[in-house]
Protein backbone atom coordinates (compact mmCIF):
# COMPACT_ATOMS: atom_id res chain seq x y z
CA UNK A 1 0.00 0.00 0.00
CA UNK A 2 1.42 3.71 -0.97
CA UNK A 3 3.94 4.71 1.85
CA UNK A 4 3.65 1.59 3.89
CA UNK A 5 6.95 1.32 5.54
CA UNK A 6 7.51 -2.14 4.34
CA UNK A 7 11.38 -2.36 4.91
CA UNK A 8 11.47 -0.45 8.09
CA UNK A 9 9.57 -2.40 10.85
CA UNK A 10 9.80 0.15 13.55
CA UNK A 11 8.61 3.43 12.42
CA UNK A 12 9.01 4.80 15.91
CA UNK A 13 12.49 4.43 15.76
CA UNK A 14 13.10 6.00 12.76
CA UNK A 15 11.46 9.13 13.47
CA UNK A 16 13.50 9.11 16.90
CA UNK A 17 16.39 8.89 14.52
CA UNK A 18 15.38 11.90 12.26
CA UNK A 19 14.17 13.35 15.54
CA UNK A 20 17.84 13.43 16.45
CA UNK A 21 19.23 14.89 13.28
CA UNK A 22 19.74 11.85 11.90
CA UNK A 23 19.82 13.01 7.57
CA UNK A 24 19.79 9.11 6.54
CA UNK A 25 16.87 8.58 8.27
CA UNK A 26 15.07 11.78 6.66
CA UNK A 27 15.86 10.91 3.57
CA UNK A 28 14.57 7.63 4.10
CA UNK A 29 11.46 9.25 5.32
CA UNK A 30 10.82 11.77 2.65
CA UNK A 31 11.24 9.20 -0.31
CA UNK A 32 8.68 6.47 1.55
CA UNK A 33 6.30 9.46 1.22
CA UNK A 34 6.48 12.14 -1.29
CA UNK A 35 4.87 9.86 -3.94
CA UNK A 36 1.36 9.24 -1.94
CA UNK A 37 1.35 12.31 -0.61
CA UNK A 38 1.65 13.97 -4.48
CA UNK A 39 -1.35 11.31 -4.89
CA UNK A 40 -3.22 12.61 -1.79
CA UNK A 41 -2.66 16.23 -2.45
CA UNK A 42 -3.82 16.47 -6.62
CA UNK A 43 -6.81 15.96 -5.38
CA UNK A 44 -7.12 18.86 -3.40
CA UNK A 45 -4.45 21.08 -5.57
CA UNK A 46 -4.46 20.85 -9.46
CA UNK A 47 -1.54 22.78 -9.90
CA UNK A 48 1.65 20.67 -9.89
CA UNK A 49 3.94 22.98 -9.52
CA UNK A 50 1.65 24.87 -6.33
CA UNK A 51 1.34 21.49 -4.88
CA UNK A 52 5.32 20.55 -5.41
CA UNK A 53 5.78 24.16 -3.12
CA UNK A 54 3.25 22.62 -0.63
CA UNK A 55 4.91 19.41 0.11
CA UNK A 56 8.47 21.10 -0.21
CA UNK A 57 7.79 23.13 2.38
CA UNK A 58 6.40 20.89 4.26
CA UNK A 59 9.41 18.30 4.63
CA UNK A 60 11.50 21.38 4.80
CA UNK A 61 9.30 22.87 8.09
CA UNK A 62 9.28 19.03 9.28
CA UNK A 63 13.37 19.06 8.97
CA UNK A 64 13.43 21.96 10.63
CA UNK A 65 11.41 22.08 13.65
CA UNK A 66 12.91 18.44 14.00
CA UNK A 67 13.81 18.20 17.84
CA UNK A 68 10.37 19.76 18.77
CA UNK A 69 7.89 17.74 16.33
CA UNK A 70 6.07 14.80 18.24
CA UNK A 71 7.04 11.51 18.74
CA UNK A 72 5.03 9.38 16.76
CA UNK A 73 4.76 5.49 15.43
CA UNK A 74 2.45 6.67 12.04
CA UNK A 75 4.43 8.42 9.88
CA UNK A 76 2.43 8.58 7.05
CA UNK A 77 -0.71 9.35 9.29
CA UNK A 78 1.59 12.93 10.50
CA UNK A 79 2.55 13.41 7.17
CA UNK A 80 -1.18 13.52 5.80
CA UNK A 81 -2.22 15.76 8.21
CA UNK A 82 0.55 17.81 7.54
CA UNK A 83 -0.78 17.89 4.00
CA UNK A 84 -3.83 18.23 4.23
CA UNK A 85 -3.61 21.22 6.82
CA UNK A 86 -1.37 23.08 4.86
CA UNK A 87 -3.78 22.59 1.64
CA UNK A 88 -6.48 23.42 3.45
CA UNK A 89 -4.50 27.17 5.09
CA UNK A 90 -3.70 27.63 1.23
CA UNK A 91 -7.45 27.48 0.17
CA UNK A 92 -7.53 24.10 -1.31
CA UNK A 93 -10.37 21.57 -1.37
CA UNK A 94 -10.86 17.98 -2.09
CA UNK A 95 -11.78 17.92 -5.51
CA UNK A 96 -15.07 15.70 -7.06
CA UNK A 97 -13.22 13.42 -9.86
CA UNK A 98 -15.85 14.83 -12.66
CA UNK A 99 -13.77 17.91 -13.60
CA UNK A 100 -10.52 18.90 -15.05
CA UNK A 101 -8.75 16.96 -12.82
CA UNK A 102 -10.48 13.59 -13.76
CA UNK A 103 -9.37 14.35 -17.76
CA UNK A 104 -6.05 15.03 -16.80
CA UNK A 105 -6.15 11.49 -15.03
CA UNK A 106 -7.71 10.06 -17.64
CA UNK A 107 -5.53 11.05 -20.27
CA UNK A 108 -2.44 9.84 -18.28
CA UNK A 109 -4.31 6.47 -17.72
CA UNK A 110 -4.71 6.28 -21.73
CA UNK A 111 -1.12 6.79 -22.29
CA UNK A 112 -0.67 3.79 -20.49
CA UNK A 113 -0.38 2.94 -16.35
CA UNK A 114 1.27 -0.22 -15.53
CA UNK A 115 -1.49 -2.67 -14.92
CA UNK A 116 -0.97 -5.43 -12.51
CA UNK A 117 -0.87 -9.11 -13.52
CA UNK A 118 -3.61 -9.91 -11.54
CA UNK A 119 -5.63 -7.34 -13.46
CA UNK A 120 -4.25 -8.92 -17.00
CA UNK A 121 -5.47 -12.03 -15.48
CA UNK A 122 -8.89 -10.86 -13.97
CA UNK A 123 -9.55 -10.16 -18.18
CA UNK A 124 -7.59 -7.73 -20.31
CA UNK A 125 -10.70 -6.66 -22.35
CA UNK A 126 -12.72 -6.23 -19.68
CA UNK A 127 -11.36 -4.19 -17.44
CA UNK A 128 -10.77 -1.52 -19.47
CA UNK A 129 -14.53 -0.87 -19.32
CA UNK A 130 -15.13 -2.14 -15.91
CA UNK A 131 -12.58 1.08 -14.48
CA UNK A 132 -14.53 3.15 -16.80
CA UNK A 133 -17.79 2.02 -14.86
CA UNK A 134 -16.52 2.25 -11.73
CA UNK A 135 -14.82 5.60 -12.31
CA UNK A 136 -18.33 7.15 -13.57
CA UNK A 137 -19.52 5.49 -10.50
CA UNK A 138 -16.91 6.88 -8.11
CA UNK A 139 -17.45 10.73 -9.90
CA UNK A 140 -21.10 10.44 -8.80
CA UNK A 141 -20.32 10.68 -5.20
CA UNK A 142 -19.68 13.49 -2.63
CA UNK A 143 -15.74 14.94 -1.93
CA UNK A 144 -16.68 13.63 1.06
CA UNK A 145 -17.29 9.96 0.00
CA UNK A 146 -14.96 9.67 -2.31
CA UNK A 147 -12.26 11.04 -0.22
CA UNK A 148 -12.89 8.25 2.00
CA UNK A 149 -12.77 5.77 -0.95
CA UNK A 150 -9.50 7.22 -2.03
CA UNK A 151 -8.22 6.78 1.84
CA UNK A 152 -9.59 3.36 2.54
CA UNK A 153 -8.77 1.66 -0.44
CA UNK A 154 -5.90 3.13 -2.04
CA UNK A 155 -4.28 3.97 1.05
CA UNK A 156 -5.16 1.53 3.04
CA UNK A 157 -5.72 3.64 6.53
CA UNK A 158 -7.45 2.29 9.07
CA UNK A 159 -10.61 3.65 10.16
CA UNK A 160 -9.45 5.62 13.29
CA UNK A 161 -6.71 7.08 10.98
CA UNK A 162 -9.44 8.67 9.07
CA UNK A 163 -11.79 9.63 11.98
CA UNK A 164 -8.54 11.47 12.54
CA UNK A 165 -7.50 12.43 9.09
CA UNK A 166 -11.09 13.52 7.82
CA UNK A 167 -11.98 15.26 11.87
CA UNK A 168 -14.57 12.80 12.12
CA UNK A 169 -15.91 10.60 14.82
CA UNK A 170 -14.98 6.62 14.63
CA UNK A 171 -18.59 5.25 14.23
CA UNK A 172 -19.21 8.14 11.59
CA UNK A 173 -16.52 6.56 9.49
CA UNK A 174 -18.02 3.15 8.88
CA UNK A 175 -21.09 5.10 7.47
CA UNK A 176 -19.68 7.17 5.44
CA UNK A 177 -17.90 4.04 4.21
CA UNK A 178 -20.89 2.22 3.99
CA UNK A 179 -23.12 5.21 2.22
CA UNK A 180 -20.41 5.55 -0.26
CA UNK A 181 -19.75 2.27 -1.20
CA UNK A 182 -23.68 1.74 -1.50
CA UNK A 183 -23.85 4.50 -3.64
CA UNK A 184 -21.35 2.71 -5.75
CA UNK A 185 -23.39 -0.50 -6.23
CA UNK A 186 -26.88 1.48 -6.59
CA UNK A 187 -25.02 3.13 -9.90
CA UNK A 188 -23.39 -0.16 -11.19
CA UNK A 189 -26.93 -1.75 -10.77
CA UNK A 190 -28.44 1.09 -13.02
CA UNK A 191 -26.70 -0.06 -15.97
CA UNK A 192 -27.95 -3.73 -17.01
CA UNK A 193 -24.09 -4.03 -18.39
CA UNK A 194 -22.77 -3.01 -15.64
CA UNK A 195 -25.06 -5.51 -13.28
CA UNK A 196 -24.49 -8.70 -15.50
CA UNK A 197 -20.53 -8.12 -15.49
CA UNK A 198 -20.42 -7.41 -11.48
CA UNK A 199 -22.26 -10.93 -11.31
CA UNK A 200 -19.99 -12.54 -13.73
CA UNK A 201 -16.87 -11.50 -11.63
CA UNK A 202 -17.92 -11.08 -7.90
CA UNK A 203 -16.49 -7.65 -8.57
CA UNK A 204 -18.59 -5.68 -6.85
CA UNK A 205 -21.29 -6.91 -4.93
CA UNK B 1 -31.86 -1.50 1.15
CA UNK B 2 -29.92 -3.64 2.53
CA UNK B 3 -26.34 -3.21 0.18
CA UNK B 4 -23.96 -5.50 1.38
CA UNK B 5 -24.16 -9.10 3.72
CA UNK B 6 -23.39 -8.67 7.07
CA UNK B 7 -20.11 -10.66 6.77
CA UNK B 8 -19.18 -9.07 3.72
CA UNK B 9 -19.46 -5.45 5.31
CA UNK B 10 -17.47 -7.05 8.32
CA UNK B 11 -14.47 -7.92 5.94
CA UNK B 12 -14.47 -4.31 4.43
CA UNK B 13 -14.67 -2.74 8.13
CA UNK B 14 -11.53 -4.70 9.13
CA UNK B 15 -8.42 -3.04 9.12
CA UNK B 16 -5.86 -5.94 8.88
CA UNK B 17 -8.42 -7.36 6.17
CA UNK B 18 -7.84 -4.37 3.87
CA UNK B 19 -4.16 -4.34 4.49
CA UNK B 20 -4.10 -7.76 3.97
CA UNK B 21 -5.51 -7.34 0.10
CA UNK B 22 -3.86 -4.44 -0.43
CA UNK B 23 0.35 -5.31 0.61
CA UNK B 24 -0.02 -8.76 1.88
CA UNK B 25 2.78 -9.74 4.03
CA UNK B 26 3.65 -12.81 5.56
CA UNK B 27 2.31 -12.52 8.81
CA UNK B 28 -1.52 -11.06 7.26
CA UNK B 29 -1.02 -13.65 4.20
CA UNK B 30 -0.59 -16.68 7.42
CA UNK B 31 -3.84 -15.24 8.75
CA UNK B 32 -5.98 -14.80 6.62
CA UNK B 33 -5.04 -18.09 5.31
CA UNK B 34 -5.74 -19.77 8.50
CA UNK B 35 -8.99 -17.68 8.95
CA UNK B 36 -10.23 -19.21 5.11
CA UNK B 37 -9.62 -22.87 6.23
CA UNK B 38 -11.73 -22.37 9.53
CA UNK B 39 -14.39 -20.69 7.92
CA UNK B 40 -15.30 -22.32 4.70
CA UNK B 41 -18.49 -20.94 4.90
CA UNK B 42 -17.52 -17.67 4.98
CA UNK B 43 -15.84 -18.10 1.10
CA UNK B 44 -18.25 -16.59 -0.65
CA UNK B 45 -18.36 -13.46 1.46
CA UNK B 46 -14.82 -13.38 1.91
CA UNK B 47 -14.23 -12.87 -2.14
CA UNK B 48 -16.64 -10.28 -2.36
CA UNK B 49 -14.90 -8.38 -0.23
CA UNK B 50 -11.66 -8.61 -1.72
CA UNK B 51 -12.89 -7.73 -5.01
CA UNK B 52 -14.68 -4.40 -3.80
CA UNK B 53 -11.29 -3.29 -2.30
CA UNK B 54 -9.59 -4.48 -5.37
CA UNK B 55 -11.30 -3.04 -7.84
CA UNK B 56 -11.70 0.34 -6.06
CA UNK B 57 -7.85 0.03 -5.11
CA UNK B 58 -6.88 -0.62 -8.91
CA UNK B 59 -8.93 2.48 -10.24
CA UNK B 60 -6.75 4.73 -8.52
CA UNK B 61 -3.76 3.26 -9.94
CA UNK B 62 -3.29 6.69 -12.31
CA UNK B 63 0.06 8.00 -11.13
CA UNK B 64 1.52 11.14 -11.28
CA UNK B 65 4.96 11.35 -14.23
CA UNK B 66 7.65 10.05 -12.21
CA UNK B 67 9.83 13.68 -12.72
CA UNK B 68 7.47 15.05 -10.22
CA UNK B 69 8.69 13.24 -7.69
CA UNK B 70 11.85 12.53 -8.55
CA UNK B 71 12.05 17.02 -8.48
CA UNK B 72 10.99 16.84 -5.41
CA UNK B 73 13.20 14.62 -3.96
CA UNK B 74 15.96 16.62 -5.54
CA UNK B 75 14.58 20.04 -3.98
CA UNK B 76 14.80 18.87 -0.58
CA UNK B 77 17.49 17.09 -0.42
CA UNK B 78 18.82 20.63 -1.92
CA UNK B 79 17.64 22.65 0.71
CA UNK B 80 18.75 20.45 3.64
CA UNK B 81 21.84 19.81 1.94
CA UNK B 82 22.54 23.46 1.64
CA UNK B 83 21.09 24.60 4.72
CA UNK B 84 19.10 26.92 3.62
CA UNK B 85 16.40 26.02 4.80
CA UNK B 86 14.70 29.77 5.97
CA UNK B 87 12.77 30.95 4.18
CA UNK B 88 11.81 28.05 2.37
CA UNK B 89 13.27 28.62 -1.14
CA UNK B 90 11.46 29.42 -4.21
CA UNK B 91 12.12 27.02 -6.37
CA UNK B 92 9.19 26.31 -8.04
CA UNK B 93 8.15 29.49 -7.75
CA UNK B 94 7.37 31.52 -11.18
CA UNK B 95 5.69 34.27 -9.49
CA UNK B 96 5.07 35.30 -5.43
CA UNK B 97 2.09 34.96 -4.04
CA UNK B 98 0.30 37.81 -5.21
CA UNK B 99 -2.36 38.35 -2.13
CA UNK B 100 -1.08 37.30 0.89
CA UNK B 101 -4.10 39.18 3.14
CA UNK B 102 -6.86 37.79 1.43
CA UNK B 103 -5.06 34.13 1.63
CA UNK B 104 -4.98 34.82 4.95
CA UNK B 105 -8.58 36.27 5.37
CA UNK B 106 -9.54 33.26 4.02
CA UNK B 107 -7.69 30.71 6.05
CA UNK B 108 -8.88 32.37 9.17
CA UNK B 109 -12.38 31.99 8.24
CA UNK B 110 -11.88 28.34 6.91
CA UNK B 111 -10.10 27.72 10.71
CA UNK B 112 -12.91 29.55 12.66
CA UNK B 113 -15.29 27.76 11.01
CA UNK B 114 -14.97 24.23 12.82
CA UNK B 115 -14.45 26.25 16.04
CA UNK B 116 -18.22 27.84 15.85
CA UNK B 117 -19.33 24.60 15.29
CA UNK B 118 -17.88 23.60 18.58
CA UNK B 119 -19.06 26.13 20.07
CA UNK B 120 -22.33 25.65 19.13
CA UNK B 121 -21.93 21.95 20.28
CA UNK B 122 -20.79 23.50 23.16
CA UNK B 123 -24.22 25.18 24.43
CA UNK B 124 -26.15 22.33 23.69
CA UNK B 125 -24.09 20.63 26.39
CA UNK B 126 -23.59 22.52 29.40
CA UNK B 127 -21.27 19.74 31.11
CA UNK B 128 -18.59 20.37 28.21
CA UNK B 129 -15.26 20.47 29.05
CA UNK B 130 -12.66 22.29 27.49
CA UNK B 131 -11.31 19.23 26.92
CA UNK B 132 -14.30 19.16 23.82
CA UNK B 133 -12.37 21.52 21.81
CA UNK B 134 -10.10 19.27 21.58
CA UNK B 135 -10.05 16.29 19.00
CA UNK B 136 -10.65 12.90 19.84
CA UNK B 137 -7.34 11.09 21.21
CA UNK B 138 -8.30 7.23 21.11
CA UNK B 139 -6.60 4.91 23.23
CA UNK B 140 -6.63 1.42 23.42
CA UNK B 141 -6.37 -0.52 26.71
CA UNK B 142 -5.83 -4.43 26.48
CA UNK B 143 -5.96 -6.78 29.27
CA UNK B 144 -3.01 -8.95 28.19
CA UNK B 145 -2.52 -10.52 32.23
CA UNK B 146 -4.05 -14.03 33.25
CA UNK B 147 -6.76 -11.89 36.17
CA UNK B 148 -9.62 -9.73 35.39
CA UNK B 149 -7.92 -6.49 35.09
CA UNK B 150 -9.90 -3.07 35.76
CA UNK B 151 -9.95 -0.44 33.32
CA UNK B 152 -11.06 3.27 34.36
CA UNK B 153 -12.84 5.67 32.51
CA UNK B 154 -12.84 9.33 33.37
CA UNK B 155 -16.16 9.63 33.85
CA UNK B 156 -16.12 7.44 36.67
CA UNK B 157 -17.11 4.23 35.37
CA UNK B 158 -15.08 1.22 35.20
CA UNK B 159 -14.65 -1.52 32.95
CA UNK B 160 -13.00 -4.95 34.42
CA UNK B 161 -11.83 -6.96 31.48
CA UNK B 162 -11.42 -10.51 30.98
CA UNK B 163 -8.11 -11.74 29.76
CA UNK B 164 -7.36 -10.96 26.36
CA UNK B 165 -10.00 -8.51 26.07
CA UNK B 166 -9.36 -4.72 24.87
CA UNK B 167 -11.20 -1.41 24.75
CA UNK B 168 -10.88 1.37 22.58
CA UNK B 169 -12.39 5.17 23.25
CA UNK B 170 -11.77 8.35 23.34
CA UNK B 171 -9.13 9.25 26.26
CA UNK B 172 -11.59 11.52 27.91
CA UNK B 173 -15.09 10.32 26.77
CA UNK B 174 -15.68 13.90 25.70
CA UNK B 175 -18.37 13.54 22.91
CA UNK B 176 -21.92 13.68 23.72
CA UNK B 177 -22.00 10.03 23.63
CA UNK B 178 -19.65 8.10 25.35
CA UNK B 179 -18.53 5.41 23.51
CA UNK B 180 -16.51 2.61 24.29
CA UNK B 181 -15.39 -0.59 21.62
CA UNK B 182 -15.12 -3.90 22.80
CA UNK B 183 -12.93 -6.85 22.50
CA UNK B 184 -13.63 -9.90 23.99
CA UNK B 185 -15.26 -10.06 27.85
CA UNK B 186 -16.21 -7.48 29.67
CA UNK B 187 -17.79 -5.94 33.05
CA UNK B 188 -18.94 -2.76 32.28
CA UNK B 189 -20.09 -0.75 35.78
CA UNK B 190 -21.24 2.64 33.80
CA UNK B 191 -21.42 6.17 36.19
CA UNK B 192 -24.58 7.67 35.89
CA UNK B 193 -24.96 10.48 33.45
CA UNK B 194 -28.43 10.73 31.64
CA UNK B 195 -26.88 13.43 29.21
CA UNK B 196 -24.38 11.34 28.21
CA UNK B 197 -25.16 8.12 27.07
CA UNK B 198 -22.84 5.34 27.33
CA UNK B 199 -22.90 2.89 24.12
CA UNK B 200 -20.32 -0.49 23.55
CA UNK B 201 -20.05 -1.49 20.53
CA UNK B 202 -18.85 -4.97 19.97
CA UNK B 203 -18.86 -7.49 17.41
CA UNK B 204 -22.37 -6.26 15.45
CA UNK B 205 -23.68 -5.09 18.52
CA UNK B 206 -24.50 -1.82 19.98
CA UNK B 207 -25.47 -1.61 23.69
CA UNK B 208 -26.52 1.16 24.90
CA UNK B 209 -26.47 2.66 28.82
CA UNK B 210 -27.52 5.21 31.42
CA UNK B 211 -26.01 4.16 34.05
CA UNK B 212 -26.02 0.52 35.21
CA UNK B 213 -23.64 -2.64 35.20
CA UNK B 214 -23.36 -5.32 32.70
CA UNK B 215 -21.35 -7.67 31.27
CA UNK B 216 -20.79 -9.18 28.09
CA UNK B 217 -19.33 -12.12 26.85
CA UNK B 218 -19.19 -14.44 23.77
CA UNK B 219 -20.56 -18.40 24.93
CA UNK B 220 -19.30 -21.74 23.09
CA UNK B 221 -21.75 -21.47 20.29
CA UNK B 222 -20.27 -18.12 19.42
CA UNK B 223 -22.77 -15.78 20.63
CA UNK B 224 -22.92 -12.74 22.32
CA UNK B 225 -24.44 -12.56 25.42
CA UNK B 226 -25.06 -9.36 27.35
CA UNK B 227 -26.26 -9.97 31.25
CA UNK B 228 -27.36 -7.21 33.38
CA UNK B 229 -26.86 -6.95 36.32
CA UNK B 230 -27.99 -4.03 37.35
CA UNK B 231 -30.20 -1.02 35.81
CA UNK B 232 -31.02 -2.09 32.53
CA UNK B 233 -29.51 -1.28 28.62
CA UNK B 234 -31.04 -1.18 25.37
CA UNK B 235 -29.08 -3.80 22.79
CA UNK B 236 -29.50 -3.53 19.05
CA UNK B 237 -27.62 -4.92 16.05
CA UNK B 238 -25.49 -2.02 14.24
CA UNK B 239 -26.84 -2.57 11.02
CA UNK B 240 -30.71 -2.03 11.96
CA UNK B 241 -30.40 0.60 14.88
CA UNK B 242 -34.22 1.00 14.99
CA UNK B 243 -35.04 -1.80 16.71
CA UNK B 244 -33.51 -2.51 20.24
CA UNK B 245 -34.19 -5.15 23.01
CA UNK B 246 -34.41 -3.56 26.56
CA UNK B 247 -32.47 -5.80 29.41
CA UNK B 248 -33.68 -5.55 33.01
CA UNK B 249 -31.46 -6.46 35.83
CA UNK B 250 -30.64 -9.97 36.07
CA UNK B 251 -31.79 -10.59 32.33
CA UNK B 252 -29.82 -11.20 29.55
CA UNK B 253 -29.91 -11.39 25.39
CA UNK B 254 -27.86 -13.32 23.47
CA UNK B 255 -27.15 -12.67 20.15
CA UNK B 256 -26.39 -15.15 17.30
CA UNK B 257 -24.12 -13.41 14.58
CA UNK B 258 -24.91 -16.03 12.06
CA UNK B 259 -28.73 -15.11 11.82
CA UNK B 260 -28.76 -12.25 13.79
CA UNK B 261 -31.38 -13.52 16.02
CA UNK B 262 -31.73 -12.37 19.52
CA UNK B 263 -32.67 -14.63 22.41
CA UNK B 264 -33.96 -13.10 25.88
CA UNK B 265 -33.69 -15.19 29.40
CA UNK B 266 -33.18 -15.20 32.61
CA UNK B 267 -29.51 -14.67 33.72
CA UNK B 268 -27.96 -17.90 35.72
CA UNK B 269 -28.88 -17.44 39.39
CA UNK B 270 -25.53 -17.13 41.71
CA UNK B 271 -24.03 -15.40 38.45
CA UNK B 272 -21.88 -12.59 39.91
CA UNK B 273 -20.31 -9.76 38.15
CA UNK B 274 -16.53 -9.94 38.96
CA UNK B 275 -15.31 -8.19 42.53
CA UNK B 276 -12.10 -6.63 40.94
CA UNK B 277 -14.15 -3.63 40.14
CA UNK B 278 -15.45 -2.90 43.82
CA UNK B 279 -11.53 -2.91 44.79
CA UNK B 280 -10.62 0.88 44.81
CA UNK B 281 -7.98 0.82 47.54
CA UNK B 282 -5.35 2.80 45.49
CA UNK B 283 -7.48 5.34 45.78
CA UNK B 284 -7.02 5.47 49.04
CA UNK B 285 -4.08 8.10 49.96
CA UNK B 286 -2.47 8.41 53.63
CA UNK B 287 0.28 11.68 53.48
CA UNK B 288 0.84 10.72 49.98
CA UNK B 289 2.74 13.04 47.52
CA UNK B 290 1.10 14.29 44.99
CA UNK B 291 3.25 13.62 42.26
CA UNK B 292 2.63 10.05 43.37
CA UNK B 293 -1.24 10.47 43.09
CA UNK B 294 -0.60 12.11 39.27
CA UNK B 295 1.61 9.00 38.26
CA UNK B 296 -1.54 6.18 39.52
CA UNK B 297 -3.98 8.45 38.08
CA UNK B 298 -2.34 8.95 34.80
CA UNK B 299 -1.57 5.13 34.97
CA UNK B 300 -4.93 4.21 36.22
CA UNK B 301 -6.70 6.59 33.34
CA UNK B 302 -4.87 6.17 30.78
CA UNK B 303 -3.74 9.79 30.11
CA UNK B 304 -1.33 11.77 30.61
CA UNK B 305 -0.45 14.54 33.61
CA UNK B 306 1.98 16.99 33.52
CA UNK B 307 2.77 18.10 36.91
CA UNK B 308 6.31 19.79 37.37
CA UNK B 309 8.58 17.05 40.03
CA UNK B 310 10.23 19.63 41.56
CA UNK B 311 7.46 22.57 42.36
CA UNK B 312 5.19 19.97 43.78
CA UNK B 313 7.65 17.83 45.51
CA UNK B 314 6.96 18.80 48.89
CA UNK B 315 2.96 19.04 48.24
CA UNK B 316 1.56 16.09 50.44
CA UNK B 317 -2.27 15.27 51.16
CA UNK B 318 -3.93 12.73 52.78
CA UNK B 319 -7.42 11.98 50.97
CA UNK B 320 -10.20 8.79 49.54
CA UNK B 321 -11.04 9.67 45.74
CA UNK B 322 -12.93 6.32 45.61
CA UNK B 323 -16.11 7.41 43.65
CA UNK B 324 -15.51 10.66 41.85
CA UNK B 325 -14.92 11.10 38.28
CA UNK B 326 -11.45 11.99 37.09
CA UNK B 327 -12.32 15.58 36.96
CA UNK B 328 -13.66 15.32 40.17
CA UNK B 329 -10.52 13.84 41.55
CA UNK B 330 -8.55 16.70 39.97
CA UNK B 331 -10.14 18.88 41.80
CA UNK B 332 -9.84 17.66 44.90
CA UNK B 333 -6.12 17.30 45.04
CA UNK B 334 -5.92 21.00 43.09
CA UNK B 335 -8.24 22.38 45.99
CA UNK B 336 -5.82 20.86 48.27
CA UNK B 337 -2.77 22.26 46.78
CA UNK B 338 -3.97 25.05 45.55
CA UNK B 339 -3.26 24.51 42.48
CA UNK B 340 -4.99 24.68 39.13
CA UNK B 341 -5.74 22.10 35.91
CA UNK B 342 -6.39 22.09 32.33
CA UNK B 343 -7.18 19.58 29.93
CA UNK B 344 -5.04 20.42 26.41
CA UNK B 345 -5.33 18.00 23.60
CA UNK B 346 -5.76 15.24 25.74
CA UNK B 347 -3.40 15.43 28.01
CA UNK B 348 -3.88 17.51 31.81
CA UNK B 349 -1.70 19.96 32.48
CA UNK B 350 -0.99 20.99 36.55
CA UNK B 351 0.41 24.75 37.83
CA UNK B 352 0.60 26.26 41.06
CA UNK B 353 3.58 26.68 43.76
CA UNK B 354 5.57 25.04 45.59
CA UNK B 355 4.30 23.74 49.13
CA UNK B 356 5.72 24.74 52.56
Amino acid sequence: MPGMMVEFNNEQELWSKFKSGDKPAFTQIYRSFVAPLLQYGIRYCEDREKLKDIIHDLFIDLWNSRTTVAETDNIRLYLFKSLKYKLIRANYNYKNTAGKLHQYLQTLQDAGTELTAEDKLIDAEMSGSRADLLQKAISKLSRRQQEIIMLRFYMGFSNADIADLMQMKYQSVSNLLYSSLSRIKDTLQSTGFAARLLETFHLFI
Amino acid sequence: MKNFNDATWKYIQDDSFIKWVICPDDSSRRYWEAWQQEHPEQQQELLEAVGVVKSLHHQYHQTLPPEIEQDLHAAITQSVESGHTRPVIPMFRSHKRRFPFRAAAAAILLLSLPLAWYALRQKQDPAATPAQASSQHLITRTNDSPDNTTAYLTDGSKVVLGTGASIRHSNFLEAARREVYLKGEAFFDVAKDADHPFLVYTGNLAVKVLGTSFSIRENKKGNLVVTVHSGSVAVCSQNDTANSYVVSANHQLSYDPATTGFVAELAATGQQPPVAANNNSQFIFEDTRVTEIFAILSKTYGITIHADEKIFARCTITTNLLKESLEDKLKIICAAINASYAIHAGQVYITGKPCN
